[in-house]
């Protein structure tokens, strides 16, 4: 919880090392995509932060790109839980280092959507990933309008 | 289904968010079990087999495949600081890369609305069909089975065979004097 919010506080300084990286040139990895789940047996057991430590280290990743943010991303998706806010930081410099704005769009409305009905959770992502939207520029899914359906 | 594809396809058009460069939805026309598209009808630059939805909000490949215009122009700006870019340019961008955003594939049709009216239609055709044969076509219904004689003849039947002998007519039947108790 505490390291959450540290992380959220480095966010100054992370930007102006973005802002001046360059792209990786694409080589073959081998990649074992990361799907890091709680079981239920005592023997495997995941702390929380260990379970928030591991998704920001797989975002923050010096190879990743769009495919392997995808499969990483659908994991989380996928999982039983919203994702903390540190681990929807993460992601979203994700998307600001391999250069995709709508992905990082996306990300946000996904927060949303697994938020559900739960707007008091969604009320608390927003307010922690503030800061973050505004360093890198971005506004929440309710500012760009896509909340709305049309007709 | 094209109804329903092309309706969203105008109102996409017409929505209030920024839709001046990209027009026309292709991921809603293009796809599985849509209009057949010709070669020469296709634009190059769009993904043809792109897809999204709630089960692939990430799709594979983006939605434009070659940035052209003005489009190019922001696609530079998105590698530097997206504080440069206004929300239409944002939105712009979103529109090029996705299809549809996760509220639009979340919402629900109407289809049922038509599909409902078509079977009362057909419905009410069969009943109305049914009416006309009753009253018109058909002979009047005689109710034989109301005449005095058939029930009496029904009655000395059941008591007959012995039907009914614990509540029925039978266990009203004295049979030792072949009359009623």
């Amino acid at each position: 919880m505490f390291r959450s919010v540290l992380r959220l506080a480095q966010v100054s300084t992370r930007f102006n090392q973005i802002v001046s990286a360059k792209v990786v040139p694409k080589q073959a990895v081998s990649f074992t995509p990361l799907s890091v789940k709680k079981y239920s047996s005592s023997a495997v057991a995941v702390t929380d932060e260990e379970h928030t430590a591991a998704w920001i280290s797989f975002f923050e990743r010096k190879d990743l790109d769009y495919v392997i943010f995808k499969i990483g991303f659908m994991n989380l998706y996928q999982e039983d839980s919203v994702p903390e806010p540190a681990i929807v930081q993460a992601a979203l410099y994700a998307c600001r280092r391999i250069n995709n704005l709508p992905l990082a769009m996306r990300v946000l409305e996904m927060v949303k959507n697994k938020c559900d009905d739960r707007q008091d959770i969604y009320d608390y992502i927003v307010q922690e990933l503030r800061p973050s939207l505004d360093d890198l520029g971005l506004k929440t899914v309710e500012e760009y309008g896509l909340d709305q359906v049309l007709d | 289904m094209a109804s329903s594809l092309l309706r969203v396809a105008l109102h996409r058009v017409v929505s209030h968010r920024s839709v001046h460069l990209t027009k026309v939805r292709p991921s809603m026309v293009i796809g599985f079990g849509g209009p057949v598209q010709l070669a020469e009808d296709r634009d190059p630059n769009l993904n043809p087999i792109f897809h999204e939805s709630l089960t692939n909000p990430i799709p594979d490949k983006p939605r434009t495949l070659k940035y052209t215009g003005d489009l190019a122009t922001l696609k530079e700006m998105e590698v530097g600081d997206w504080k440069k870019l206004s929300v239409e340019d944002q939105m712009d961008l979103y529109n090029s890369f996705f299809g549809a955003s996760i509220a639009d594939m979340c919402r629900g049709q109407d289809d049922w609305k038509s599909v409902f009216g078509a079977c009362m239609i057909f419905i009410s055709f069969g009943l109305l069909l049914h009416l006309f044969i009753h009253l018109y076509i058909n002979p009047p219904y005689v109710w034989t089975t109301l005449d005095e004689d058939w029930v009496k003849a029904s009655i000395k039947r059941q008591i007959q065979s012995h039907a009914g002998d614990i509540t029925g007519y039978s266990s009203k039947w004295d049979y030792a004097n072949n009359r009623w108790k």
